[in-house]
């Protein structure tokens, strides 16, 4: 099947197509065929995945060449695949959620005039994904990089009728080009310096002091970290880390499958993958992992704090996937990389259940995601409140869920490795991820119900995948249990390397013991306060209102961009095209044509304003000109 | 009579037919022209189909004496700099003409002055004597001046009149180096000549030839045009009608472009190094300055036109970079604005005929109405903001990367151009295709089969362009090479530029 790996990105790629163009046609059954295209590239990426297991570990890396894109000079790239290890992690963790997400749009979109549309972007979307996962080379992992981002600007302006959802798009666009734009100099960077795009050439592993890395690298550290910090600008903005971290809150606006897919489970976790891809570089720069380390860690912490002021269920698990990200770019900064994929994959479960969840419940309750207006829903929507537990427990690192495992590892690299503060502040966001989640349980589906609508349980082609999430929320963290020699840790080592045996800092057990601890707490003050009814949560609210407003507003960064960039931009620009282009440069050109109007009339004592007269003009101009420089040369 | 006589004169068959037949009915009218230019076309593949992709140099040369004293000659030649805009004419031209159906007014002569213009344009890129070359590149002027003039919107007199004196203004300068440089080349061996494949040899005095390339300079930066002599484009696209706003935008920018590239950099190399820092200058204030200009319009046929003061400015910067990589990628960039831009004409056209205002301001859901048409628009859109996999990209990069080897700054500024772009174009989308429903009585019908019939051709050239660039590339490369090294000849060898960084 090794060769045939490029099935699993075409198949999505001929749904598009297909519900592009006869999804009125297709109706309903638009949606069964994407998601079986789906399901089928998930099949054949099995197929693939079980093949390259059969490789010895040394040679668990394969080139699929398809054909050579741009050739200029010694420039060349081509269209070619790589499966290995981590690659194959990806697109199963793609195409495998991926799925379960296509099969819940069914009858989550059921009734949406766009409803074929709907699905030739999702597939549209898992095309790109895949290509970015299974690129060989720097240019073509930046073509899916790009169209991930271009499906993510059409889906969360899918409803574009509504202004939010339009500029929200726009802005998610934009502001994810930023970093992508840096990125594509960082790639021109890679190029110039080591002659190659291709990972094979560029990435080689091991790759340290005196081993054989390509010479540019080792001899000049500067240039590794130039590049490293490069492509990490574009792994910032489409991961939303701290300070390109505005467009996701934002993107709530698009359908909740899409906050699911893309900015939940795979899309914003491109930026987690493209460090750990690249990690070599990293690594020799040294700089560029603190770097990682520190937008990780206050992205975390950050993050998880304004989830909790948060009232829009879709906009807690917004804040909280940013907040989640931190962690993964903690531990790729810690050089945990298989830590970081490991939370990628626990997190992608998880997060997909918790925000299908969420859609569950706005499909009961006519689209309303405010959790002042929910309350005790555990009681009409039993199977959603169970499975949004789970996923929640999960989050909070509640054992024996997946996010225990996956999320105690990036604290325990942190303890062990020697960074004491690192480790605080990530136990004091893993206390506020938990306390975020509480909040949200508790308001939406305990206590006393405070909607007048009816709610009711979804039908089962929505509960089904919820189910199937759930089981993935509720064992995923299985797969990587052992913390050195778990399944995925040992899968992924070709790539990322082994995993390190802990030199210092506290043991495993008692390291899992506070994290547990610190989770359970914050479960039992989120029940205390919004889950007990003793607390009058509205007037501590009132209480503080400015902390609160603080918090909610995400610490007023995005007010800041507004101020300090947007308008004065705008400003700029219409100075530019007002004053300066209407008024400066082409003043002097009419003062010009003035001028000519002017000697024309004096010396031919006739009234111009015809085109000829002009040309003349410029004629004999000419000929002066001719006369002039014919005699000085 | 060789293929590429053939393509220049074949359009003036049907200007024959047109003057000939007097009372010809306008649906007559239309056809023949665009029968003529469909004609052209298909020859034109002929063109493409008898290249050898391996020469680096002239092909298909066709040679008469004109005029023996001064010797002028009737020189066409083809290369890889010149093979794609030949057939992004040939392709753009019959696309133009159908999208030029709903002219109602005086059809025979709008469509003599279509063809016209086409034979002027394919002239303008075939000929390699100098004095056939600036009747060509006259003779596009009248045309286009008449179509703006005659066919335009309410200020199209003025624009016209600008557009006009702008070309002459450079034109004066071009005819004065032209006749200079015959008067110089007299030394040459073959004796005194107006053909470029000989003046490359012709060794100037390094002050002279400074000169001349600024003659030949300010001639081909008006029509490029280089900040700041854009000034006529905004007023010259605003006024044209659809069909005179794509050739200009998609044809007509590329003759300077081409000028710059043919003659600016083969007839004088070290002229062109001890100027490039300056042009490059010039380069990176259009597509930055076009770019944050854009940012701010209103009409968005004006916000289409500076968007192409920007992206002509990574033309340039390709050109002047002196890479083989920036020197492609301007080259295909040539051809991928006219597909793209030429293409956005289209679509604010098809708007326009709907909607009747170019106002950004009083447009709005136009995408719940439309979806077709709205859709097709952010495809180009996209393909103009430079998404990989899309034609645009793939110079982009190759002129970033070209221009990066040559300076790190100027490259990075470059890029900042693909941001503004996207945010340009995606907010002009916005205002028009999103939101509320802003008219809900009016009528707007999608796309019809004839629009259907011109813009798909466009859509997959873009896309083809993007996925296979090789297509072009491979043919391009040769020449590219041979103008790089040329340029590059008898630079003082203290920076080996070409060699360097695995170039």
């Amino acid at each position: 099947m090794l060769r045939q790996v490029w099935l699993v990105p075409a198949l999505p790629l001929a749904g598009f197509v297909v519900c592009l163009f006869a999804g009125t046609r297709l109706g309903r059954y638009a949606g069964w065929l994407a998601s079986a295209l789906v399901v089928a590239s998930f099949g054949i990426g099995l197929g693939v995945f079980s093949d390259l297991v059969s490789l010895p570990d040394a040679s668990r890396h394969v080139v699929r060449h398809l054909y050579e894109w741009i050739a200029v000079g010694g420039f060349r790239v081509a269209v070619d695949l790589r499966v290995d290890p981590l690659s194959m992690t990806m697109a199963l963790v793609v195409t495998g959620v991926g799925a379960i997400i296509h099969v819940y749009s069914i009858g989550y979109m059921d009734g949406d005039p766009r409803y074929g549309r709907f699905f030739a972007y999702m597939n549209l979307f898992v095309f790109f994904m895949l290509t970015l996962v299974l690129a060989e080379n720097f240019l073509l992992l930046y073509v899916g990089w790009e169209g991930v981002g271009l499906c993510s600007y059409l889906l969360i302006g899918f409803w574009h009728e509504r202004p939010a959802a339009a500029s929200a798009a726009k802005k998610a666009f934009v502001v994810t080009r930023i970093g992508d734009t840096f990125m594509l100099v960082g790639i021109a960077l890679i190029f110039l310096r080591l002659g190659s795009l291709d990972f094979t050439a560029v990435l080689r592993i091991p790759c340290g002091p005196g081993q054989h890395c390509p010479p540019a690298i080792t001899t000049d550290t500067g240039v590794s970290t130039v590049i490293a910090l490069l492509l990490f600008a574009g792994a910032i903005g489409k991961s939303a880390q701290v300070p390109l971290h505005v467009w996701l809150p934002d993107a709530m606006e698009g359908p909740t499958p899409v906050s699911a897919l893309i900015h939940a489970a795979t899309m914003v976790t491109a930026g987690v993958y493209l460090v750990a891809r690249t990690h070599v570089l990293f690594e020799v720069s040294g700089v560029a992992l603190t770097v990682v380390l520190v937008v990780g860690l206050v992205t975390a912490l950050y993050a998880a704090t304004v989830a909790l002021a948060q009232d829009d269920f879709k906009r807690v698990l917004a804040w909280s996937t940013i907040s989640q990200l931190g962690f993964m770019f903690t531990a790729l900064g810690l050089r945990a990389y298989w830590a970081a994929i490991f939370l990628l994959v626990t997190h992608a479960f998880y997060k997909a259940l918790l925000f299908l969840s969420a859609g569950s419940v706005m499909h009961a309750l006519d689209g309303e995601t405010d959790l002042k207006k929910m309350g005790g829903l555990r009681r009409t929507m039993p199977i959603t409140a169970v499975v949004c537990s789970i996923g929640a427990l999960a989050l909070a690192g509640i054992p024996p869920f997946a996010g225990f495992f996956s999320k105690d590892d990036v604290l325990a690299v942190a303890n062990q490795s020697g960074h004491a503060l690192a480790w605080l502040i990530a136990l004091v966001a893993a206390f506020f991820s938990a306390l975020y989640m509480a909040r949200l349980v508790f308001l939406a589906f305990f206590g006393e119900e405070r909607t007048e609508r009816y709610a009711h349980e979804a039908p089962p082609v929505m509960t089904v995948p919820l189910g199937l999430l759930a089981v993935g929320a509720a064992f995923g963290g299985f797969l990587g249990a052992n913390e050195t020699r778990g399944l995925l840790q040992t899968f992924l080592a070709p790539v990322l390397g082994k995993v390190r045996e802990p030199t210092q800092g506290l043991s495993g057990p008692a390291l899992a013991l506070i994290s547990v601890g610190v989770a359970a707490l914050a479960i039992a003050v989120g029940w205390l306060v919004y889950g007990s009814g003793r607390i009058d949560w509205v007037a501590l609210r009132v209480r503080l209102s400015s902390l609160h407003r603080f918090l909610a507003r995400g610490w007023y960064v995005d007010d800041a961009y507004a101020a300090v960039l947007v308008s004065p931009a705008k400003a700029g620009s219409a100075f530019l095209a007002y004053v300066v282009d209407a008024r400066l440069v082409d003043g002097l050109v009419n003062a010009s044509g003035q001028l000519v109007r002017w000697l024309a009339s004096v010396g031919r004592r006739v009234q111009t304003g015809f085109v000829r007269n002009y040309a003349l003009a410029i004629l004999l101009g000419a000929l002066v000109l001719l006369v002039y420089v014919g005699l000085r040369i | 009579m060789g293929w590429l006589t053939l393509t220049t004169f074949l359009p003036l068959t049907g200007v024959a037919v047109l003057l000939a037949w007097r009372r010809a009915p306008d649906g007559v009218a239309r056809a023949v022209a665009l029968v003529a230019s469909i004609a052209t076309f298909i020859v034109s593949l002929r063109v493409l189909g008898r290249f050898d992709g391996s020469v680096a140099g002239f092909q298909m040369v066709e040679r008469a004496i004109w005029v023996r004293s001064p010797r002028i000659e009737y020189l066409l030649g083809i290369d890889g700099v010149s093979l794609f805009l030949v057939l992004l004419t040939t392709f753009l031209m019959p696309i133009a003409i159908l999208a030029s159906w709903t002219v109602e007014h005086r059809v025979r002569l709008y469509m003599a002055a279509m063809l016209v213009l086409e034979t002027g344009m394919l002239g303008t890129f075939l000929a390699l004597d100098l004095v056939l070359f600036f009747l060509f590149f006259e003779a596009i002027l009248f045309p286009m001046y008449l179509i703006i003039g005659g066919w335009g919107g309410e200020r199209r007199i003025y624009a016209a009149v600008k557009f006009f004196l702008y070309t002459m203004f450079g034109s004066a300068f071009l005819l004065v180096a032209i006749l200079v440089l015959y008067a110089k080349s007299g030394v040459l061996p073959g004796g005194p000549t107006f053909d470029v494949r000989q003046l490359v040899h012709l060794s100037l005095a390094p002050a002279t030839a400074r000169w001349l390339f600024l003659a030949f300079f300010v001639a081909f930066a008006v029509k490029v045009p280089i900040f700041p002599l854009h000034t006529w484009l905004p007023d010259a696209h605003t006024e044209a009608p659809t069909a005179g706003s794509v050739i200009l935008a998609a044809v007509l920018l590329k003759v300077g472009a081409y000028g710059l590239i043919r003659f600016d950099l083969s007839l004088f190399p070290e002229a062109s190094r001890s100027f490039a820092g300056l042009v490059e200058v010039l380069a990176l204030i259009g597509i930055v300055y076009g770019a944050v200009v854009a940012l701010i319009q209103t009409d968005v046929k004006r916000l289409v036109a500076y968007s192409s003061v920007s992206h002509l400015g990574f033309v340039v910067l390709g050109t002047f970079a002196f890479t083989r990589q920036a020197m492609s990628g301007g080259v295909l960039q040539m051809v991928n604005h006219g597909l793209s831009t030429g293409a956005l004409f289209l679509l604010v056209g098809m708007v326009y005929e709907r909607t009747h205002t170019r106002d950004l301001g009083e447009m709005g859901g136009l995408a719940r109405r439309m979806p077709w048409l709205m859709g097709v628009f952010l495809f180009v859109a996209l393909s103009s903001l430079g998404l990989p996999g899309l034609n645009n990209f793939v110079g982009e990069f190759l002129v970033i990367l070209g221009t990066f080897a040559r300076n790190r700054a100027l490259g990075a500024i470059a890029a900042t151009g693909v941001v503004l772009a996207a945010i340009y174009l995606l907010w002009a989308y916005q205002r028009m295709a999103h939101g509320p429903v802003s008219d809900p009585h009016a009528r707007h019908p999608d796309l019809s089969i004839r629009e259907v019939a011109v813009i798909a051709p466009v859509l997959v050239a873009i896309l083809v362009v993007g996925v296979y660039p090789r297509l072009l590339l491979d043919r391009i490369n040769p020449t590219t090479t041979r103008i790089v090294q040329q340029v590059e000849r008898d630079r003082p060898t203290d920076a080996p530029l070409v060699a360097a960084e695995g170039r």
